[in-house]
């Protein structure tokens, strides 16, 4: 019996698929409107790439933005659960997990059997997620790669305060328009600071402090992995497939319920 | 559309109250229920109140009909409140207001507060300039329990009874005090009653239940409030309903009075089995109680003031201490606070009461909202994260 995570995120909706704690397959795909059709499209992707049948016997647990809403799904789970059984499959040292996402950010404190010990979450305002860097990156009209390296040459970071997204996009026009203009670099590397320091404060509250893991779409983003070790003052976890975590533990949740129903 | 899933939510036993209904009714209705209209008719008077540090019996005494202000019990729109209140005053304060400037509570002949918070002081100051209800009064209501704070809230206390008589051209005597003491104190022992089925494995009724029978308790003259509150309690003592929960969860914070709210948790699958609010536990937790010999009017004086205490109390300690207790009797796996934005006191005691609850192994989820609200999407999403997380604890 296949175990099937899915996490329908803002963006993308991710699939992870396993058999018996073995993984087969993940797979990303764009999150259309409705939490159903992309759920299904993402699901039928995922099985054609292990070659399974179009309806196989199958427990598959959502998670995200729109798990609510998808018919066949078995079970719908909170995503701080699923980041910390996710986390524990793939990187089993870790004890805490950051999770930059498109539209929001979380931290969860997890125990060694990837329980949730205590979580911190931020998702009123865009600040420190993925979308304000995707936001910064066309306002510079520079890539992530491009940014990253930039970022590397700066010798300080310039000033963004702002806790909205909105005003610290202004405040990043102003440096861009100051005469004389403050250097790219510093621009990015002050970008980089203001989603980090919003990182550690999440981090402080909930006391996660050590062994802590990096997941969601910007851990693929370097420049930014680099600024946050460097403010939290430790080395982060970065799995392989850090976008695919919450759907990993969704799937990995999958198959602890499959494990309680053949136990009954 | 998945009913193996919300099998925690399923009340198969589940037979609806009768009693119910008719606080349901009131609620519905409110201010233009039979009985506030009888009132009118009959040339008496309705007063609103606003906070628990008024006391309720002097107004009762006095023979007026005492109605809590609550503004709108759900999220609406608020033009007029925010063109007189500014954004920082919590939106309990500009509801109350908004519903005031519309007239909403036009039929109010009077209006009792307390200076308990910057939210309650500056909707009273906007009330008196712009509401026009023939008769204000704020009371000055310490931070502290000394003695001195007590005899300058007995003084309070005083002026305000006097204020009243002279404006409704009365005396209260002190039998009559000591009638609405005993009136109101029968209804403080019947809601503990009810409280006491809340403690039960499997409660006979549920938390946003028991928040329509408090909404209507403070819509209803006391009398018919107690009578109906009785034949509750009866149905619920031969009642079969049973509910369950992925948790029992206990609600902290200021006001609280839509139903809904507890209902968007209950929904996620946790028991609301007992409160920390204004408009709950803190409203009836304690009963008045005259000493032999003592004037009402002191006895009153003493128990508002000591009562269950609001975050504004200073030092915090005793109202920590109470909620430890609450938790405890009622046996609550988390706490849920509850708080309104720019509350000032509930938000800033949080960290401590945080720390507290931890320390005695509970939980606590903070949820900051606009009064009224009834939970979004987002609200469950971290109920469901919250019962997910002491589920995996237990």
């Amino acid at each position: 019996m296949l175990s099937i995570g899915i996490d329908i995120g803002s963006l993308t909706t991710k699939t992870v698929v396993l058999n018996n704690g073995r993984f087969l397959a993940s797979v990303v795909s764009e999150t259309l409107d409705e939490a159903e059709i992309s759920a299904q499209v993402a699901m039928t992707k995922a099985l054609e790439r292990i070659d399974a049948d179009e309806d196989p016997l199958r427990f598959v647990v959502t998670t995200g933005a729109g798990a609510k809403g998808v018919s066949f799904s078995d079970r719908s789970k909170a995503i701080t659960t699923c980041l910390a059984r996710g986390i524990a499959y793939c990187v089993p040292e870790a004890r805490a997990v950051i999770d930059i996402g498109a539209e929001s950010s979380t931290v969860v404190k997890t125990n060694e059997r990837g329980k949730v010990l205590d979580w911190a979450n931020h998702d009123k305002c865009a600040a420190g997620t993925g979308i304000f860097l995707q936001q910064m990156a066309k306002l510079m009209k520079l890539s992530f790669e491009e940014m990253s390296e930039l970022s590397e040459t700066a010798s300080k970071g310039a000033d963004i305060t702002g806790t909205c997204a909105v005003f610290a996009e202004s405040e990043v026009i102003s440096h861009v328009h100051r005469v004389p203009p403050t250097p790219m670099p510093e621009i990015i590397l002050g970008i980089y600071l203001s989603v980090s320091s919003r990182i550690k404060t999440m981090c402080k509250r909930i006391g996660a402090n050590e062994k802590i893991a990096l997941s969601g779409g910007v851990a693929l983003h370097k420049g930014l992995v680099r600024t946050l070790e460097k403010e939290i003052g430790q080395p982060l976890f970065v799995p392989d497939d850090p976008v695919c975590v919450a759907a990993l533990g969704a799937a990995v949740l999958a198959g602890e319920e499959i494990q309680k129903e053949t136990a009954q | 559309m998945y009913d193996h899933q919300n099998k925690h939510n399923s009340q198969p036993r589940y037979t609806p109250l009768k009693t119910l209904e008719v606080f349901k009714a009131v609620n519905r209705s409110f201010p233009h229920t039979d009985e506030i209209n009888h009132i009118h008719d009959q040339g008496g008077k309705v007063f609103g109140w606003l906070c628990t540090y008024v006391p309720e019996e002097i107004l009762h005494a006095a023979g007026i009909l005492p109605v809590r202000i609550t503004g709108y019990d759900r999220e609406t729109d608020l033009d007029d409140g925010n063109a007189y209140l500014y954004m920082n005053n919590c939106s309990f304060s500009r509801s109350c207001l908004q519903m005031g400037l519309t007239k909403e509570y036009a039929f109010l002949d009077g209006v009792v507060g307390g200076s308990t918070c910057d939210g309650a002081r500056r909707l009273f100051d906007l009330w008196r300039q712009y509401i026009g209800t023939p008769f204000h009064h704020v009371l000055t209501v310490p931070r502290k329990y000394t003695e001195n704070a007590h005899s300058l809230y007995l003084a309070e206390v005083e002026m305000f009874k006097t204020h009243l008589e002279d404006h409704l051209e009365i005396k209260i005597t002190d039998e009559e005090l000591m009638g609405s003491i005993e009136l109101y104190n029968q209804t403080r022992s019947l809601l503990r009653e009810l409280y006491n089925h809340r403690k039960k494995p499997n409660p006979p009724i549920s938390g946003s239940e028991v928040m329509e029978v408090l909404d209507a308790c403070f819509r209803m003259p006391k009398e018919s409030f107690n009578h109906h509150l009785k034949k509750l309690l009866q149905e619920l003592d031969g009642s079969q309903n049973a509910y369950s929960g992925r948790a029992r969860l206990m609600l902290s914070g200021s006001v609280l009075a839509n139903p809904d709210f507890i209902s968007s948790i209950e929904q996620q699958g946790g028991l609301v089995v007992a409160d920390e609010l204004c408009t709950s536990t803190r409203y009836w937790g304690d009963m008045v109680e005259v000493q032999p010999g003592e004037p009402p009017l002191k006895a009153l004086a003493r128990r508002y003031l000591n009562n269950y205490p609001c975050a504004r109390m200073f030092p915090s300690e005793e109202r920590f201490r109470r909620i430890i207790e609450t938790a405890r009797e009622f046996k609550v796996d988390g706490v849920i606070s509850e708080i309104i934005r720019y509350c000032v006191p509930y938000s800033h005691d949080l960290p401590l009461l945080t720390k507290r609850l931890a320390d005695i192994n509970i939980p606590v989820l903070s949820i900051d909202l606009e009064y009224g609200s009834s939970g979004s999407g987002q609200i469950a999403t971290r109920v469901q994260a919250f019962l997910e997380m002491i589920e995996a604890k237990k």
